[in-house]
């Protein structure tokens, strides 16, 4: 892996592959995908019935296999695909290299945040589960859901059904069948529903929502319940610097805020989701609307002054935690939202805010027309291609890696961030 | 009012369970203390002149009072209000079956009701009671469990949905050989949702509208995650909460796929709880992203000649008109307008657009299960003479659940007519000597 310092900073336009319409051999070519660091772009190919391979920057994987999806680049460069050997078994081959194990179905290919370690949810013969860097979890389940890999990819974990049910035995289903699986091991806890398990980001506690009748909500800690029961909840995160635990709450009509099982904001938003803590825990943010079609940011408590009547969407906390940035949106018309203030531009599309490591920069990709470009502090590059990956700042901040697509040309370009 | 409680274990068994704190607790939530001002003002203004009885298809088939709008009303929400929490179980039970399974929330009798009453609002309060208090019938609660569980209405595993969608890219590659389903692509102009039986029983229509798109070039995808399913019997039984989940993941993995717009499948329920019911629980006072039913997307397609007809549908059909996207959407006339470009020989049935009489299926009422088909397909004979009137051979029905309820009817009633979703007619009609090579 090549660390983002040592990537490529100086050249700023260079050219990667010239003819994507290459003349190698293909019948059909699917959506590229292009690695971290911008050198490589790969297309999954067919090259005839049941003959799927990869095509990375105009060279074949040696190998074609009856069926390959969810090409991937992981965060550390390497390139991962779901295939299908000609024994009917699915398997993860990453750099053209199959894993051991193969499985009657595979899905949800996933990375550590460092993309040493591959997940992926696997099914054998009707039972349910995960496999990490080719080993599997010694239980499956009847059916699994929400499958996670923990940050450091050290655990693995999902919504697991403990026991078959009976179709229409809705009374065992009420006494709950559910479970959350760590490595295969379930809790001793068994509930209605439980969603969106979420580790810590040392991988070793995990928080999710959960039912434990059909009408009471709460979180649920490492097989522990939460005391207080809700009408309903969302999606809790831990604070990486103390490991509480926070989720939206709805309590009557209104949605506010509990930790560790206890009101720290009392309810009074018709909405409250998405909620975020800052890289150091010692802020934390959701998206609320504090009336029907009137969304805003909630940080620490307090609401902005700017409201959005359609959505509010992808905050993200700048690295310090000092900043927020947002998508907004009125009717059909895009914005960028920053700090309470809303740039000029409107667009047709905005996607997820990107901030730089010193936290003073922000950079956004925009699409207006049809075409995609940048955004970076409030202004637009005069360049828009026709297909644009996500800008990576570099480390210093004072560069962003471009990658794009176009006039048939696939390039990365490395663009100073002025001020 | 004599009716025979079914053989629903949900229904009896709920009632031996209950907790009858909880019945006071819903009565002043939903009823009368806490009670939205729509429903006060509602049973507030009733003059109970009985004019909606004859919008009501159950009460024009089985001619018994005690199917009248005004009578459901009656034995539901007039009962509550004046027995309150010593209501009986088995009145308790008999209000749920009414408001479950002898009412399809289809609107149709708002229309007729001098002050626009919205009877269908009224049972939608009932079913939510019910819910609350956990008399609900067991097939269509289990379907509500499955929603919990898997985000889809059919128990359809994550990896049967992948594994189906790709099934059928490649079956549909033996007609069309450059044909893909795209899975998981980002920033498609359209992302195409179905509901659970889609994968389940009828594939086929997954089959057909990836036809239907990469013949009219349409930059599409689904998802390989859930949140493909856009159904949502959630609401139906009453769980708003859970109705709010589904709707919420269906709209975020649109979002995360950063598409443009949402096209649903030829579903009229899920349309009404993604268009209107379930997004604006969640606060969300219009769709965050453009929704809209597929009838209105093959509009739209064969306005802009994007789909031609390639020769026309030679049998003489009629249209019937789903309560939810045409009273409740006026997508009437876009489905006309396509209905008779591949059809010649088309004709009306009467009643027909916001007028047309439900299949009886909907609201949940067919998810209700075998207990309650008898008086569904009974219920609903004056649509079978409706049907027959056309002297139609094909009914066209732009809606999964008026399928299954059409079937049944003209099944019983021994009608001999077939029934088309408007996407089978497009698809057997239609010029496909277009489809794009790459």
């Amino acid at each position: 892996m090549v660390e983002k310092k040592d990537w490529d900073w100086e050249i700023e336009s260079r050219v990667i592959v010239e003819l994507l319409d290459c003349p190698l051999r293909y019948i059909w070519r699917e959506e590229p995908k292009v690695s971290p660091d911008g050198e490589k772009i790969a297309f999954i190919i067919n090259e005839g019935e049941n003959k799927f391979s990869v095509c990375q920057n105009k060279t074949h994987w040696e190998e074609a296999y009856d069926k390959v999806w969810s090409l991937k680049y992981g965060p550390d460069g390497r390139l991962s695909v779901l295939a299908l050997t000609d024994e009917g078994r699915w398997t993860v081959v990453t750099e053209q290299v199959p894993w051991e194990n193969s499985f009657d179905f595979a899905w949800e290919l996933q990375f550590s945040t460092d993309g040493s370690q591959i997940g992926v949810a696997i099914q054998n013969e009707q039972q349910y589960g995960m496999a990490v860097n080719d080993v599997l979890w010694p239980t499956l389940y009847p059916n699994a859901n929400h499958f996670t890999l923990s940050p450091k990819g050290n655990h693995s974990a999902a919504v697991v059904q403990t026991q078959n049910l009976s179709q229409g035995d809705i009374f065992k289903y009420q006494e709950g069948v559910f479970s959350v699986a760590i490595d295969g091991q379930t809790w001793d806890t068994k509930l209605v529903n439980i969603w969106t398990p979420i580790f810590d980001h040392q991988g070793k506690h995990i928080c999710a929502q959960c039912r434990t009748s059909l009408y009471t909500y709460t979180i649920v800690v490492d097989g522990k319940v939460w005391d207080k029961e809700f009408s309903s909840v969302w999606r809790p995160a831990f604070n990486p610097a103390t490991r509480s635990c926070m989720a939206p709450v709805r309590i009557g009509k209104k949605w506010g805020l509990a930790q560790d099982g206890e009101i720290i904001l009392t309810p009074r938003f018709y909405q409250m989701w998405n909620f975020i803590f800052s890289p150091l825990g010692d802020s934390w943010a959701a998206i609320v609307a504090t009336d029907l079609g009137k969304w805003t940011v909630c940080i620490n408590g307090s609401t902005w002054k700017t409201h959005f009547e359609t959505l509010v969407y992808d905050i993200t906390f700048s690295p310090d935690g000092q900043r927020i940035a947002a998508a907004g949106k009125n009717k059909d018309k895009w914005f960028v939202l920053v700090d309470d203030q809303v740039w000029n531009e409107s667009f047709d599309m905005v996607f997820e805010p990107v901030f730089s490591p010193d936290s003073k920069h922000l950079a956004v990709k925009v699409e207006k027309n049809g075409a995609y470009t940048y955004a970076i502090d409030g202004k637009v590059l005069p360049h828009s291609f026709d297909q644009l990956w996500m800008p990576v700042f570099s480390p210093d901040s004072k560069k962003i890696l471009l990658r794009g697509i176009t006039e048939n040309q696939y390039l990365r370009a490395v663009i100073p961030v002025e001020g | 009012m004599k009716r025979e409680l079914a053989q629903d274990i949900g229904l009896r068994e709920g009632i031996k369970r209950i907790d009858r704190g909880k019945i006071k607790k819903a009565i002043d939530l939903l009823f009368t203390k806490k009670a939205e001002t729509r429903l006060k003002l509602y049973t507030s203004t009733c003059i109970h002149c009985g004019l909606c009885a004859e919008a009501c298809h159950f009460y024009m088939s089985h001619k018994d009072p005690s199917y009248m709008p005004i009578a459901k009303v009656q034995n539901t929400i007039w009962k509550l209000l004046k027995e309150g929490a010593n209501v009986n179980n088995q009145d308790l039970a008999l209000i749920a079956q009414i408001a479950y399974t002898e009412c399809n929330l289809c609107r149709r009798c708002s229309m007729y009701c001098p002050f626009g009453i919205d009877i269908a609002y009224q049972m939608a309060m009932v079913r939510r009671f019910c819910h609350l208090i956990g008399v609900t019938p067991q097939y269509i609660q289990d379907t509500a469990h499955s929603h919990a569980a898997t985000m889809n209405q059919m128990w359809v595993k994550e990896d049967e949905w992948i594994d189906s969608v790709q099934w059928q890219e490649e079956e549909a590659r033996e007609e069309l050989p450059y044909l893909r389903i795209p899975l998981e692509k980002y920033e498609a102009d359209v992302f195409y949702s179905v509901i659970g039986p889609e994968p389940k029983f009828r594939s086929q229509l997954i089959y057909q509208a990836a036809v239907i798109m990469n013949v009219a070039g349409v930059n599409w995808t689904m998802p390989a995650t859930p949140g493909w399913d856009n159904s949502d019997m959630a609401m139906y039984v009453g769980d708003y909460e859970l109705m709010g989940r589904l709707k919420k993941i269906h709209f975020e993995t649109a979002l995360r796929l950063k598409c443009k717009k949402i096209v649903m499948g030829e579903c009229g329920h899920a349309f009404r709880s993604v268009y209107d019911t379930g997004t604006r629980w969640l606060g969300w006072k219009e769709p965050p992203l453009p929704i809209i039913h597929a009838v209105q997307f093959y509009y739209e397609l064969f306005k802009a000649g994007k789909i031609k007809v390639g020769k026309t549908y030679p049998k003489k059909v009629t249209f019937h008109d789903p309560c939810n996207i045409v009273r409740g959407r006026g997508l009437q006339e876009m489905a006309r307008t396509v209905v008779k470009a591949f059809c010649p020989d088309f004709v009306e049935m009467h009643p027909n657009r916001e007028h047309n009489y439900c299949c009886s299926a909907g609201g949940g009422v067919i998810n209700c299960g075998p207990p309650y088909k008898k008086t569904r397909v009974k219920g609903n004979k004056v649509k079978a003479e409706q049907l027959k009137r056309t002297e139609a051979e094909v009914v066209i029905a732009p809606c999964h659940n008026c399928h299954g309820g059409l079937e049944d009817i003209i099944h019983h009633y021994g009608l001999n007519m077939e029934i088309k979703f408007l996407g089978d007619i497009i698809y057997e009609c239609m010029d496909k000597s277009t489809h794009p090579e790459e």
